[in-house]
Formats: C-alpha cells, structure tokens, sequence
C-alpha cells in the first residue's frame, strides 16, 4: 500500500489540537492499515520520526432520519483512527500550514 | 506614531494621506479574529473555539482585514481630521495607496471640508425696517371679524350690497352654450370680489330678491381653465334670496361671549396686544432677514459642493413642479433652484460660524424648553417626544443654535425703523 493510501486524512478537532502540543498527531487511516504501515508512512510523508502509534476502530454512528413518515436509519461510516506519537521538536505541517499549531 | 500629510485639492477639498502601521493592524485583526470567531462553528471544534489557523484557512485572511481596516480606518482618520483641525461635510473617499500582503499601509482619503469662514461686520448691521403700527382701525377690523363670526343672517327685501349673502341660480353660456362648472341653483354665496369671475358680483349688486337678470362678463386672461381663458361668457342670473349679517353689538355681553375677558374694553386691549405681537413678529422677521441679506453679502467663501447638491436635491423634492403643465425637465428645474441651494449652504454655513466664534450653543434647558413647545403643540407628553426623536434631537439642537444666533444678530443690528414706507421690505 502507498503511503497516501495508508493515511486519509489528518484529524483536525479540538482534541486534536491541544494533543499536538504534546508531540501527538492525529490522523484517520485505512481501516486495514498496521501499525507499522501507519508509522513508514507517516516518516516517508512529514519526514519525521514518529516514537509511538496508538491506534482505534471508530465505529459509526447509527443516525435516524424521519422523513415524510417514512422512517429509515443510516449509519456513518467506520474509520480507522491512529494517533501518532513523533520526536520531541519535530512538526507535522501540512500544505506549508501548520494546523496542528494554535 | 501615525502620522498624517494634508493636501488643499480645491477651497473645500482636501485630501489626507496617513500610513497605518503593522503594529496597529496586526492588533486590530487580532480583535477581528476574537469578534468573528465567537459565531464560528466549524466540525470538531465546539462555537467559538476555532483557533486562528483555522479560521483563516476557512475564511480567508480577508475577512479578518476587512474587518480590521473598518476599526482602524476610522480611527486613523479621525485623528488625522483632529491633527488639522478640520470640519468635514461628509463621508471620505477613501483610497488605498500601498498595501503590504493585501493590508493597506498607506491611506488617501479624499473629503470636502467646511470652507476657512473669516467673519466680519456680523454685529452691528445697519438695517432699516418699515414702521408696523397697530391702528385702531386694525383692532375694529379684527374685532368686526369676531362678531361676524357670531352674527345672525336675516333675509332683507332690498338691493343688494356687497358683503350680503344671496342665493343664487345661474346659468352661464359661453357662445351660447353652456359651459362645465357654469350653472348651479340655489347656491349661497356671500356677495364679495375675487371668488367669481369680475364682474359677476358687480352685475349682482342692486338686483333685488326675485328680480331675473343677464350678466355679461369676460374670463380673464389668466383663468385657470384655458379653452375658458379670455372669452365672454353671458350669465342668466335669478336672485332668489337675500340676506344680510345682523352684527351683535360689541358690549360686555358679546366680549364674554367670545373670551374669556369680562368688558369689551379688556377685549379690545387683548386684541391690541395680539395684533401688537404679531406685527412685532413680523418686523422682527424683516430685520432679520435684512440682517442675513446684508451679513451674506459681506461675506464670501468657496461652497462644498456636495452640500450644495444635497441641498439641491432636497429642494427639488420640496418645490412642487412649476406650472401645472410639469413641462419643465430635471436638469432645468434643477438649474433653477441651483442659487437658492447655494444662498441656504451659504447662510447655514455662515451661520453656523457665528455661532461658534460667538459660543452660541444649545443649552440643556433650551432643548427641554423646545421639547416643552413640541409637547404641548402635539399633545404628547414631552418625554415620549424626546424618545421619539432619538437622534434626531441633535437636529433639534441645531435648530435651536439656528434661531439663537439669528436673535444674537437681530439683537445686535442697529435697526432704523422707518416711517413712511409700510408694507414688506425687500
């Protein structure tokens, strides 16, 4: 898998942020990605050096929806979370901004 | 630290340049931010606790400028009219000259000013007015108004005059056939000139009730209904009633009747000193704008002309049309009322001037006591007046300066009454 592919997004929350100043960084991955895919590819892509990567299954929400009496239920998708622990004094920025930085 | 260069483009037209500072915009946008961001709301970020980044990366960096050059701008602005003492007549054109990563450094703001007035002569102006007596024929007219008011009609069998009240039927034809508005009957009319053609009134007097006549008369030239206008029309009039004002006497009776006052003598004496009052106003008027005439003419200074076109607009909006053809175009109408525009910015200007160079303000009790006097004129309770006018009542306070510096001239102007002449001055 490329290193594109591993990680989809970066996760940008409130949490998110304030993990960030504490070298930790956030990140919705693929749902089959490894640790370890999850790790070279974050070195390959912000060319730092990550220490740690914790990782979580992010179960959808289920969601009603009542709609001219006709009521269905939708589910928002599952995604695989990975919070990535890196050196102390290196960034991830990303596109030139650094969005993890308040 | 801002520092601002001041140019005389025209009499009543500067133009201001002043730089604004990194400092003070990176301040004023950091204000911006905090104001903007407490209504953002953005997904993982609960309202108002987006940072910065963020928000610039969704809205732009724009958004913040604006709003930080619409807090600055002003200011800096405004400091600069201070720093030179200048009196703007209206909202600046602004014009950014230089701009460093889309925020502006260096400002042009263009502006018309109220004109440098030097005064002069402004006290002491000789004027002269026409003497306004009140006669004992005034008061015996006024007083013959008020027992009209009261009298009584009862029919006569006799010729009639003029001032009697008859009842008519007419039918009138112009080249013998009738005309629109021409025929009535029984129509009462009091027998006066002036609320018919001439000469109908005139052919009326010394018919008796009963008696059947032709009058033959001539529009004037000038009637209001032109296929009319100038020609002879032939009136057959019948006279079918008479009646004349039967006057109460003017006794104590009639002076209780009418007033409050108890004798007719004291009636009479109220009368006099209302007509007194009026004829003060009234000469007081002439001073005053003899007062002004001469006071305008002695000065000369450039006109702003946006106050000139915004008085203009106003006044075309006020005079009606002229002719009832509403022929006239715009822009011609427009050139026409241009120098009265011009004599009223002049006069507002000058006055204005006056009054501050004599310390000429609107007192707190002034504007209670016009308040008072608009209270009482629409019945309301002078508190519900005063929120109604809401800011307005600065325009109030500028009417009252307005009327105070007008009496400060009129008191000041050395006022020759004049004798022989009566009747309006010029």
């Amino acid at each position: 898998m490329d290193a594109r592919d591993v990680i989809v997004a970066p996760r940008i929350t409130e949490k998110a942020m304030a993990d960030a100043l504490s070298q930790q960084y956030t990140f919705v991955v693929h749902p089959h990605a490894t640790k370890t895919q999850i790790r070279h590819a974050i070195e390959e892509i912000f060319k730092v050096n990550v220490l740690h990567v914790n990782t979580l299954n992010v179960r959808g929400k289920s969601r009603n929806f009542a709609r001219r009496g006709r009521r269905t239920t939708g589910r928002q998708s599952d995604y695989k979370k990975a919070i990535v622990t890196i050196k102390p004094g290196q960034k991830i920025e990303l596109g030139g901004v650094n969005y993890f930085e308040q | 630290m801002t520092s601002s260069t001041l140019t005389r483009l025209a009499p009543t037209q500067v133009a201001l340049e002043f730089s604004i500072t990194g400092q003070e915009i990176a301040a004023a946008e950091e204000r911006a931010f905090r104001k903007l961001a407490k209504n953002v709301r953005l997904p993982g970020f609960r309202k108002g606790k987006v940072p910065r980044k963020i928000f610039e990366q969704n809205y732009g960096t724009d958004a913040l400028t604006r709003e930080a050059m619409d807090e600055v701008v002003p200011q800096v602005y405004a400091k600069a009219i201070a720093e030179h003492d200048l009196q703007p007549v209206e909202r600046p054109t602004l014009e950014i000259l230089e701009e460093d990563e889309g925020r502006p450094t260096r400002v042009k703001a263009t502006v018309e000013v109220r004109p440098p007035i030097e005064l002069r002569n402004y006290k002491g102006v000789a004027v002269s007015r026409p003497a306004t007596p009140v006669t004992e024929a005034d008061v015996e007219s006024s007083l013959r108004a008020l027992a009209k008011e009261r009298a009584t009609l009862v029919p006569v069998q006799r010729a009639a005059a003029l001032g009697d009240v008859a009842t008519l039927d007419y039918a009138g034809t112009v080249d013998g056939a009738p005309f629109e508005g021409g025929t009535a009957s029984g129509q009462v009319t009091e027998l006066s000139e002036g609320r018919f053609i001439p000469g109908f009134v005139a052919g009326i007097v010394g018919m008796t009730p009963g008696e059947k006549k032709s009058i033959d008369v001539t529009f004037p030239d000038d009637y209001s209904a032109p296929h009319l206008a100038g020609k002879p029309a032939r009136f057959d009039v019948t006279l079918q009633d008479l009646k004349e004002y039967e006057l109460p006497a003017l006794d104590d009776e009639f002076a209780k009747a009418v007033s409050p006052h108890h004798s007719v003598d004291e009636l009479r004496a109220d009368v006099r000193r209302r007509l007194e009052a009026v004829a003060a106003a009234r000469a007081r008027r002439i001073v005053a704008n003899a007062v002004m005439t001469q006071v305008l003419a002695a000065h000369e200074f450039p006109l702003p002309a946006s106050m000139v076109e915004s008085e203009l607009d106003r006044l075309v909006e006020e005079t009606p049309p002229a002719g009832e053809s509403g022929k006239s175009d715009a822009g011609e109408r427009r050139q026409s009322l241009r120098a009265e525009a011009e004599s009223r910015v002049k006069a507002s200007l000058l006055i204005e001037a006056i009054a501050k160079a004599e310390e000429i303000s609107a007192t707190p009790a002034d504007v209670a006591a016009e308040l008072e006097a608009l209270s009482r004129r629409y019945g309301q309770p002078a508190a519900r007046i005063r929120s109604a006018l809401g800011n307005n009542v600065f325009s109030l306070m500028d009417g009252i300066v307005r009327n105070k510096t007008l009496d400060f001239l009129v008191d000041n102007a050395v006022v020759t009454v004049n004798e022989e002449t009566s009747g309006p001055a010029s």
